[in-house]
Formats: structure tokens, C-alpha cells, sequence
């Protein structure tokens, strides 16, 4: 999995790996939908597919792991694609 | 016919005959059904079927492909008993070759080149060919192109030994693995020609260099997924030798893709061999607890994989002072990310009353040793967990971790081991093989621990992963690359997403959370933004992206308070002191709207005056 591989899902929604963290054992995806940016999901992932994280302690984890590497990612971001 | 006409078709008459030739509007054409007869014949590229192709073109591509097959005849008469050899190397050598070799083209391509390394390589293609007709080969073209591939291969090294080139045959090896020849054929093929084993591993090692660019663009798709897994680098590098591709990889890397976690699975016995090392050395006090923790730090294992060890040792009845390793280790673990999956999961498995072996279960696809576990589920106890069964299962007897003590191992074994007589470590170091032995039997605290291990290998089998999904579940159906991919609404998406915690995705899941902290990460990452301190106006987009960014990011914000707003369910439960929160983090937003308004005119204003300014 890559950060920017666009995923789509059974329902024929496309979304938009924006980062991702590894826990243990554990890969955790953000991913926004690539029409609407305002939907969202924070899953993990395995094999092929995605389960969306629904224990709030988790997930405020996580926001904090993902804003972390989103930090570092940016200027990366801005360097390959602009 | 025009002259043209006429001429090719006298040219060509041997094999373009006149029923083959019919005319419309006054033009020599060549009938689709001969175009096909002759082009097969002629091995020449298939053309559209039931085309009819003009005589001037057709004729010059058969009367090519026709020169080509006389030369072919021509040479097979000239060497005739050559190639009758290659076609009976075929009959007797390759046809006793197993299913699986014989079909196998490379296989077959090498031991021809070695076979047949100085005759003329048209000879072993024509008996290819031959060997073909009579079906002893299946798949003529691919043999002859990997035969060509190994044979230019084969003489290049020749070339560059002669000279004794380690970086020249290296470089040879490197052409041959990027075009797709299978390494250890290539590798054997240097062995063949008498190359000497110190010859052929610093051959290995230059091969290894160059293939180093290869590596570091590999571990830069791989770093964001955190570690690597073992089954995508056999699928890259399975035909290499992977160990010396993971040190390298690990070189590049580092623990950010926790290759020594592959490498401990590949190689169990070195990583058993450096733990022990480095606990005897503490047993022996060479080194302190502090200085042994650092040293299995050093090893760069991942922490589950240490801790397996010691807890390895520990039950084959060895005494040595674990506790302030596990204490160190136990430490790290507090404070990793990993501490606060375990401590969730505990609370939904008391929440959902899960039973004791799926909670031992789950707990183990963490990789920690049980007992780690255990001693992690004691800071737990005022959950609502099923601690009696849960201990059991995972070893400990009554609540009580099973440790060997000193006093209860045989004097034999103490004096076997040579544990000084206090107890506390060893008077010279023993031997593993001295340790787990004692006049040839196991000792008794070994044969409880192998029972019980077998005991719950039975009780407890590890399910296939996840086997309980809470969450809703997508089934990825396609997965698309990013990079040629990525349009613009996605190259947006990942700028706010990565503009500093301004996504809405983050912010909604925080207001869901946490509103409090929302509004202060909300207020905090635009204050970072806009003044810079993300680093991003160092590296300024062109004016025109970045108002469309900063656009969606102040859609972004008011959608974010719509949802708020609309959320019915949230405004039920909202009492009046949030609601005044959420109409003052209001007033903060629009005025950060506003800074970023004004912001982006800055921008622009700055960008039309160094217009100007170029202008002029």
C-alpha cells in the first residue's frame, strides 16, 4: 500500500490512501473518498480488505499518529506533485 | 501489370505463382489465402486476414524471409553433423532430464551454453529448431532467446576473467539478472568455469552494489507501510540471496521497515544464538542488566522477537536475571502505540464480554510472549475479565508466573551448569546443550515446560487473522497506482489532509471524540499555516494551487460546523456550555477564514508585482 494509491471499494467508491500507520501487527489506513474529500474512512487493513475502526480510544490514537506523519509527509507532497 | 509489376513478379515466381495473383482496377494484388499459405511458410508476420496485399509489397518481404531460409538451408548443410550433435544432446541428455527441468527454458538454455560454449551459436539455434520438429522441445523461440541471453552472459564473463575483473563479471551478472535470467543459474554458471568460491563472493558483493539503487527506490514504496513483509520480498527478490538482500535492505531502511523481523523468521537459530550470547554475558556480570538491555536493543529485533527469546530460555529452566530485562522492556512497551491497542482491546473484550480464549487468542497475534501478557493484564484488574480462566491459559499457575527457582534445580544440574553456589549466576559459562542436559535426560522443568507448550498447542490454535471484525467491513475490489493515477480532486484531498490536521476527516472524528481538543487542533494547525510554521511557505505551490488548497480548506472548515450543526443526534445530547464552545470555536474560525482570505491575496499580489517587476 501506498500513500495517493487510489482504492476501490465493492460499492464502486473510490478513495484516496492519504496515510497510513502500522501498530503491531496492524495497518491502519486513512483514506478520503476521491469525489467527495468530506467522506472519509479510518480502517485497518488486511488482505483485501478494509474494517473501519470504531473504538474511539483507537481511533484518537491513531488521528494522532496519522496527523504525525501527514507532518512529515507534506513537503514531499508539495515537492512530487506541484 | 505495370513494368514494376512484371519485374517483381518474375522475381518472386518461384514462390508467387499467377493463380496466387489477382487484379482489380488494373493493380497486381496477392489473394489473402496465398498471403497466409506463404507467410507461414516463410515464417513471415501474420497480416490482417482476408486482406489483399499489393504484389510490389508483398513480393520484397518474401523473397527476404526466402534468402533467409536458403542461408538457414545452407548453413545446415555446411554443418550438418553440428547440429546433428545438438539435436542428440536433446535425445539423450535433456529428454532424461525430470518434467519440471526439461520444460524449464532457462534450465535447458544454461546446460546448452556450457555444453556447447565454443561452437557457433547458429549451430545450437538450427538444432533448436530441428529438436523442435521432431517435439522434443515445447517451446523453441523462448529457449532460443534465454539460450542467446546465457550465451552472451556466459561470454562476457569469459572476456572479463581473463582480465580478472571482479567489477566486469559483476557487471555481467547485473545485465544478465536484469534481463531476467534466474540469479542462482547465473551464479552457478560462474562456479562451472572454475571460478574459484572467494572469486565468486566478491563477484556476489559487487552485484549486490549495484543493485543497490534498485534497493533504495524498493524500500522508499515500501517505508510508508511501516515494516515489510516477507512474502512481497521473496515475490521481488526471492531468486536472490535474500539474507544479503536484507542486510542491505536494512542498511537503506532501518528499523523503520523491521527487516529483522523477516530475518528472524528466515534465521531463528543466529537470532537464539545472539540473545544467549548477551544473556550469559549478563549472568556471568561481564555486563550489567542496563548494558545487556542495550546490547539486545542494539541487535535492532523487534521487541516481541527478544522477549520470545528470553522467555524461550527462561522455560527451559535457565536462571538469569530476566526480571530487570523484562522491567526495561516491559517500560518500552508502556510507552509505545502498542501499549494503547492492548489497553483498548481489553476494555471492548470487558465491554463485550468475550471469553477467555478469544481473548488469549487476540492478545497473542501481538507477538509478545505470554507472560508479558500476563503481566500486562495484572495492571488490569479492575476490568471485568475472565482472570481466572485468562491466567491459566496463558502459564501461569494460581496467578503466579511459573519461574524455575534456583533451590529447586537438581544439584547435578547446578553443578553441570556451574551455578555458583549463591545462585545468582554462573561461575564459567556453560553450554546450552550443558544446561538443557543432565546425564543425558532432560531435566525436569524442561520436559513440564515442552508438555505444556504441546498441552496448549492443542487447546489453542491460532485462528487465521481477524477472527472478529466489529467495524463495518469494504471489500477492496481495485487498487490503482498513485502516481500516473492521481488527478487533481485527489492531489487536493492529500493537501489538506496533509496541511497540518485541517482535514476534515480529522477534525469530524475529533469533534466525535473529543470537541474540545478539536477546536484547539482546528485553531492550532491553521495558526501553523498560515504563518508558515509547517514549513509550507518555504516551499510555496505556484499561487494558482494553492488558493484552490486554501479554497477547500475554508470549505473544508465550514463543512466541518455544518456537520456540527446538522448533526441532530450530537445537538440532543449538547449541553449549553458546549453549544457556547462551539459558537465561540465559530468566531475563531471565521477569523481564521478571514487571515487565510487575506493571506492568499497577499500571495497573489506578491506574484503579480514580481510580474510587474519582470515586465518592466
Amino acid at each position: 500500500m501506498e500513500q495517493g494509491e487510489i482504492l476501490t471499494l465493492e460499492d464502486g467508491e473510490k478513495y484516496v490512501v492519504v496515510s497510513m500507520v502500522t501498530i503491531g501487527s496492524s495497518q491502519y489506513l486513512y483514506l478520503a473518498n476521491r469525489k467527495d474529500y468530506k467522506k472519509y474512512l479510518i480502517c485497518e487493513y488486511y488482505d483485501d480488505e478494509v474494517e473501519e475502526v470504531d473504538n474511539p480510544d483507537l481511533l484518537e490514537t491513531l488521528l494522532v499518529k496519522f496527523n504525525e506523519d501527514l507532518k512529515e509527509s507534506l513537503p514531499k507532497i508539495i515537492e512530487k506533485y506541484f | 501489370m505495370t513494368q514494376e509489376e512484371i519485374k517483381e513478379f518474375w522475381r518472386t515466381q518461384t514462390i508467387i505463382q499467377m493463380k496466387d495473383i489477382v487484379n482489380v482496377q488494373g493493380k497486381a494484388y496477392v489473394k489473402s489465402s496465398s498471403v497466409e499459405r506463404i507467410s507461414k511458410e516463410y515464417d513471415l508476420p501474420s497480416f490482417p486476414k482476408g486482406q489483399f496485399i499489393p504484389l510490389v509489397e508483398f513480393g520484397p518481404l518474401v523473397m527476404k524471409a526466402y534468402k533467409k531460409k536458403q542461408d538457414r538451408r545452407d548453413f545446415a548443410m555446411d554443418h550438418k553433423e553440428e547440429i546433428k550433435t545438438v539435436v542428440k544432446y536433446f535425445k539423450t541428455k535433456v529428454s532424461s532430464l525430470s518434467e519440471d527441468k526439461r520444460t524449464n527454458s532457462s534450465f535447458v538454455a544454461s546446460y546448452l551454453v556450457l555444453q556447447f560454449a565454443f561452437e557457433d551459436p547458429k549451430t545450437v539455434i538450427e538444432g533448436i529448431r530441428i529438436a523442435a520438429r521432431e517435439e522434443l522441445v515445447s517451446n523453441p523461440e523462448e529457449l532460443i532467446t534465454q539460450y542467446q541471453k546465457f550465451s552472451k552472459f556466459f561470454h562476457l564473463c569469459r572476456g572479463e576473467r581473463k582480465w580478472n575483473s571482479v567489477e566486469g563479471i559483476a557487471e555481467a551478472l547485473y545485465q544478465g539478472y536484469k534481463e531476467g535470467l534466474p540469479f542462482r543459474q547465473l551464479r552457478g554458471m560462474l562456479l562451472v568455469q572454475n571460478m574459484d568460491a572467494n572469486m565468486v563472493n566478491k563477484v556476489e558483493c559487487a552485484f549486490y552494489d549495484k543493485l543497490m539503487p534498485e534497493l533504495e527506490d524498493y524500500c522508499r514504496q515500501v517505508k510508508k507501510r511501516g515494516s515489510l513483509l516477507r512474502k512481497d520480498i521473496e515475490a521481488h527478490y526471492g531468486d536472490l540471496d535474500l539474507e544479503a538482500v536484507l542486510n542491505r535492505i536494512d542498511t537503506i531502511a532501518g528499523d523503520k521497515l523491521q527487516i529483522k523481523a523477516i530475518y528472524a523468521s528466515m534465521k531463528p537459530e543466529v537470532v537464539t544464538g545472539q540473545v544467549s550470547e548477551i544473556l550469559m554475558s549478563v549472568s556471568r556480570k561481564d555486563i550489567s542488566v542496563k548494558e545487556a538491555f542495550q546490547q539486545l536493543l542494539d541487535l535492532r529485533y523487534p521487541d516481541y522477537i527478544v522477549l520470545g527469546e528470553i522467555s524461550k530460555l527462561k522455560e527451559k529452566g535457565l536462571v538469569l536475571p530476566y526480571q530487570g530485562l523484562f522491567d526495561a522492556y516491559y517500560e518500552k512497551f508502556t510507552h509505545s502505540g502498542m501499549e494503547v491497542v492492548v489497553d483498548n482491546y481489553l476494555k471492548k473484550a470487558a465491554k463485550e464480554q468475550y471469553s477467555a480464549k478469544q481473548i488469549v487468542i487476540k492478545l497473542r497475534t501481538f507477538g509478545y510472549p505470554d507472560e508479558f501478557m500476563a503481566r500486562f493484564l495484572d495492571q488490569h484488574i479492575d476490568l471485568d475479565l475472565p482472570f481466572e480462566e485468562i491466567y491459566p491459559l496463558l502459564g501461569r499457575k494460581k496467578n503466579k508466573a511459573v519461574i524455575v527457582p534456583v533451590e529447586e534445580i537438581q544439584p547435578s544440574v547446578r553443578e553441570v551448569a556451574h551455578i555458583s553456589p549463591d545462585g545468582e549466576g554462573f561461575t564459567q559459562q556453560p553450554s546450552l546443550k550443558d544446561l538443557l542436559m543432565v546425564e543425558g535426560k532432560k531435566h525436569d522443568a524442561i520436559v513440564e515446560a515442552e508438555e505444556r507448550a504441546e498441552e496448549e498447542e492443542k487447546e489453542v490454535k491460532l485462528p487465521p487473522r481477524k477472527p472478529h471484525k466489529t467495524g463495518k467491513v469494504h471489500k477492496i475490489v481495485n487498487r490503482e497506482e498513485a502516481i500516473t493515477t492521481l488527478d487533481k480532486k485527489a492531489l487536493v484531498s492529500l493537501c489538506i489532509a496533509a496541511a497540518g490536521s485541517i482535514s476534515t476527516a480529522v477534525l469530524v472524528c475529533l469533534f466525535k471524540v473529543n470537541p474540545a481538543v478539536a477546536a484547539k487542533n482546528c485553531v492550532d494547525s491553521i495558526n501553523a499555516f498560515v504563518s508558515g510554521s509547517t514549513g509550507l511557505q518555504q516551499i510555496l505551490p505556484p499561487a494558482k494551487e494553492l488558493v484552490s488548497i486554501l479554497g477547500t480548506v475554508g470549505t473544508t472548515i465550514a463543512g466541518t460546523i455544518a456537520y456540527l450543526r446538522s448533526n441532530s443526534k450530537r445537538k440532543k445530547l449538547m449541553q449549553e456550555d458546549e453549544r457556547e464552545q462551539t459558537k465561540e470555536m465559530d468566531a475563531v474560525l471565521s477569523e481564521q477564514q478571514q487571515k487565510i482570505g487575506e493571506f492568499v491575496s497577499e500571495v497573489l499580489a506578491e506574484q503579480e508585482e514580481e510580474k510587474g517587476g519582470k515586465r518592466l
